[in-house]
């Protein structure tokens, strides 16, 4: 392999986003084309809106402006927040759960064709172009074949396709709720573990020297748990499957064996004996792909020949993104041993870990341009999970389909319980409602829009308990949800915050939601043409944020107290979280009165009172110091028992990469007390901090490649190790 | 693989969405890749992506030769790359400091798996200049010549900034292979 092909193989490793796969970019454009539509259509009504949320541009007082917008924000907002007695408002009823679940798979069939064809139809008029005969429609797919234009499956990535500027911030990481969030570094008395590329690394904490190595030579790792004498690794998997007419074959290099030794919940795969032999595969051909998807045609499927080399007629490479859990014994910290393995067809979403139960989310699309031949086999249309390369089906009736689903795409849900000697996972689907999820300690939600009902999102709840996931209730908030932090759960309601378009402004919804996922209270109208790219939920509260704007453009009291909210809003912290119970705390970007960066802020809130406990301004003397805290706020350390936050800091200067940790104790009597900085300086950002730990007393500060270890009391480095 | 691009871009040109997707999808990787080796992270490199399907998509009608799409599109990339990296330049001098890195001579690093993270990293350590043209070299693997007409340059100052780009990168990556 020459250089250029080196270089060209390492750079297609990046995986492009999802929001940039072609089936989402026709969608987005769609979307587009039909907003301007219906604006050109209603130009002429006047719009209600709030006079005092139209906020200014933001001006050189940043600071000042973005407090005086959320104060007259937030005045509108609880104006006309709806009485708290008043009977709930439910936009929509619930969808009657007994006909959601198909009894069998052929009942799954017809359900999952009936929306394909529903859909294609709306969204694709070609499908039923002539082009596309009686004998193609019982074929295979041959994408790019001149018959016919590929029908792009109109998978919701996250909301994305429907939002004015399709730009939506934040992971879809979910909140902070109590549970184990998977992380790329985690830590236990003895050890470090952390992912590096696709090794993950087990260091001594006392010497920082790595003890073991595991390397996935076949999936990418790209998160961990630390449960007990286990660690519970998350990768990703791509599989090639070879398609043929109806028959499919999963090829040898990873697919499992398939057994009929199911456990009680699942339903066995089909046989074995579909492998395709000489199916040979060709990349070069034009191929549609999602998230966890892509055909490749033969070699000569292109114009006007579907048959490829091996002749086989329409024969397709498909890969598939899978999700894989491996759970490795490492009570021997220098020998850790794989006890058993899990993988789920899909994308990842996300996952949580509560009481040794880990919750798995994928998202999954067997993309299809054709509607599903009636002999397809089960691959078509039925996710599948594996237990140690034995295979399964979600059972038909663990299906949930919601009225009005809009697409084929499926939300997979697992509950794997990691203590079981044998795993017997709890494997749930909802078909057509992906993405958007958010998972509290006892309950999981998924959201994602439905066919026909315009600015609207459908939202279904699970509880989950001692492995199980049930299925809770449905309902509708009006507009389209924020991805990943666009919902969260507090005191057992769903606050839910909202984008929806206007006929000629969109702005911002926060909704209340009691279990039965009916609406019990509601702020309208919030920041009207503003281009609102963040949310946060922290306890009361809910803090938004505007693009290119630093600070919160407005913090709303969710309990309707204004003193509270009006002293937050004196703030210009833009990021809270939760200090202690009583307590929150904020990370911000101060700025002078001409606007100026003046260094970053930590700020002590006192959740009863409503008070700045105290406020420290840090990282002062670096010009536009940035933290990865406002992008993942797993950056950030908070340590309450023991009184100690850490931030990462990076800047950049004529020297390369300043990369710091500043390390703060809190105490309510004295307040913010620096106790020392971690600094190294690099020629550029291969090397910032990502992550902090503490494990007695010695404090580590984690980047991509390096571990440093201090002494919490004074901060003195004790010891470092890149590698 | 699309051999006549008429009959599709002909579609897009009455609006015709699906039609669009169907010439992006052949492009779609290149482009993303392009602008991830020429920004500062995925998300400026997604949005340059976006914008540049936006402005394709509203602009095509412009498109004089259907054969042409490709690199017609990757123009508009290059555009929408360079007004980024002006905004990088504007707002913290990243541009800047990552030029004076040209000069640095770079560590070896210990022993380590490359992979395609890391070439990212390393494509940072060139200037913009060189990063664009190699990017297009390597990921679109267009010719010196075309680059030239795309960039509105001669052919020879692409193909020694190629070549020069390579070398750097090769001692780059050599260090750490």
């Amino acid at each position: 392999m020459n250089f250029d092909d080196r270089l060209r193989e390492l750079i297609n490793e990046a995986e492009v986003p999802d929001e940039l796969l072609p089936e989402n970019i026709a969608v987005m454009l769609k979307a587009k084309s039909n907003r301007a539509d219906v604006k050109t259509v209603k130009k002429n009504i006047t719009v209600s809106s709030v006079k005092s949320s139209q906020i200014e541009k933001r001006t050189v007082i940043t600071r000042i402006a973005a407090a005086c917008a959320a104060c007259a924000v937030l005045t509108a907002g609880i104006l006309i927040y709806t009485d708290k007695n008043s009977e709930p408002e439910q936009i929509e009823g619930p969808i009657d759960y007994e006909d959601l679940s198909p009894a069998n798979y052929e009942e799954l069939y017809d359900k999952y064709t009936s929306i394909y064809l529903q859909d294609s139809d709306e969204n694709d008029t070609h499908l039923t172009d002539s082009s596309v005969s009686e004998t193609d429609k019982g074929a295979s797919t041959v994408i790019g074949s001149s018959t016919e234009t590929a029908v792009a499956e109109p998978i919701v990535t996250g909301e994305n396709a429907q939002d004015d500027d399709y730009v939506l911030a934040y992971s879809s990481a979910p909140q902070n709720n109590g549970t184990s969030d998977a992380d790329i570094v985690k830590s236990d008395e003895q050890s470090l573990y952390y992912i590096v590329g696709n090794t993950v690394y087990i260091s001594s904490l006392d010497s920082l020297k790595v003890t073991a190595k595991i390397e996935k030579t076949d999936s990418s790792p790209f998160e961990l748990y630390i449960k007990g004498k286990k660690l519970i690794l998350i990768s990703r998997k791509t599989e090639k499957v070879l398609e043929s007419g109806s028959e499919k074959a999963e090829s040898t290099e990873n697919s499992g064996s398939i057994s009929y030794n199911a456990p009680e919940t699942a339903v066995p795969a089909a046989g074995s004996d579909t492998h395709s032999e000489n199916t040979e595969i060709n990349s070069d051909n034009f191929n549609q792909s999602t998230d966890n998807f892509t055909s490749e045609t033969s070699p000569a499927g292109s114009m006007t020949d579907n048959k490829n080399s091996a002749g086989l007629n329409n024969s397709i490479a498909v890969r598939r993104t899978n999700i894989v859990v491996d759970i490795y014994d490492i009570s021997d910290k220098s020998n850790p041993s794989l006890i058993t393995s899990y993988k789920q067809n899909g994308g990842y979403t996300f996952s949580q870990m509560s009481d040794g139960i880990l919750y798995l989310v994928t998202n999954y699309s067997n993309y299809s341009a054709k509607p599903l031949e009636k002999e397809a086999d089960l691959d078509s249309y039925v996710p599948a999970y594996y237990i140690d390369d034995v295979k399964y089906y979600v059972k038909a009736e663990d299906i949930i389909i919601p009225s009005d689903t809009a697409n084929t795409a499926y939300t997979v849900i697992s509950a794997i319980d990691c203590n079981a000697v044998k795993l017997n996972p709890t494997v749930k689907a909802v078909l057509g409602i992906n993405k958007n999820v958010y998972c509290s300690a006892n309950a999981l939600y998924v959201a994602g829009s439905q066919k026909g009902s315009g600015n609207k999102t459908a939202i279904v709840s699970f509880s989950l308990a001692d492995n199980k996931i049930t299925y809770n209730a449905s309902g509708f908030v009006e507009g389209t949800i924020f991805n990943g932090n666009g919902m969260n759960e507090y005191n057992g309601l769903l606050r839910v915050a909202a984008k929806v378009n206007g006929e000629n402004v969109s702005s911002v919804s926060v909704y209340i939601l009691n279990s039965s996922l009916q609406v019990t209270e509601s702020a309208d109208k919030l920041l009207e043409g503003k281009n609102v790219t963040g949310v946060k939920f922290s306890e009361n509260y809910v803090s938004l944020m505007v693009e290119n704007e630093k600070t919160a453009a407005l913090i709303l009291d969710l309990t309707n107290k204004p003193s509270q909210a009006e002293a937050l809003t004196k703030s210009s912290s833009a990021y809270l979280c939760k200090y202690d119970d009583g307590k929150l705390l904020g990370l911000g970007i101060e700025y002078s009165e001409e606007g100026i960066q003046t260094g970053l802020s930590l700020t002590m809130f006192d959740t009863e009172s409503g008070l700045v406990l105290n406020s420290i301004v840090f990282a002062d003397d670096t010009d536009n110091a940035r933290s990865k805290a406002f992008t993942d706020r797993r950056a950030l350390l908070i340590d309450s028992e023991r009184g100690i936050i850490a931030v990462p800091v990076y800047s950049h200067n004529e020297f390369g990469t300043k990369n710091q940790y500043y390390v703060y104790s809190y105490d309510d009597s004295v307040g913010f007390t620096v106790k020392g900085i971690i600094e190294y300086n690099d020629i550029d950002d291969s090397y910032l901090f990502e992550r902090a730990v503490i494990a007695d007393d010695i404090f580590y500060a984690i980047a991509n490649g390096r571990v440093v270890s201090a002494q919490l009391t004074d901060m003195k480095v004790i010891d470092s190790y890149t590698f | 693989m699309i051999s006549d691009f008429t009959e599709c871009v002909n579609r897009a040109r009455q609006g015709d969405a699906d039609a669009f997707a169907e010439l992006y999808s052949l492009v779609y990787k290149e482009l993303y890749h392009i602008a991830l080796l020429n920004l500062k992270n995925q998300h400026d490199a997604s949005d340059v992506v976006s914008d540049t399907v936006l402005e394709a998509y509203s602009s095509i009608k412009k498109l004089r030769d259907e054969n042409a799409f490709k690199s017609w599109i990757v123009k508009i990339l290059t555009v929408k790359i360079k007004n980024k990296q002006k905004e990088y330049i504007k707002n913290n001098n990243y541009q800047k400091e990552l030029d004076v890195l040209d000069s640095v001579e770079q560590e070896k690093s210990e022993e380590i798996d490359y992979n395609g993270l890391e070439i990212m990293e390393d494509f940072k350590r060139l200037s913009k200049e060189e990063r664009l043209v190699l990017s297009l070299s390597v990921v679109s693997g267009y010719k010196s010549e075309e680059i030239a007409g795309m960039l509105g340059t001669n052919s020879n100052t692409v193909r020694s900034k190629v070549a020069r780009a390579k070398i750097k990168l090769k001692q780059l990556m050599t260090g750490k292979m």
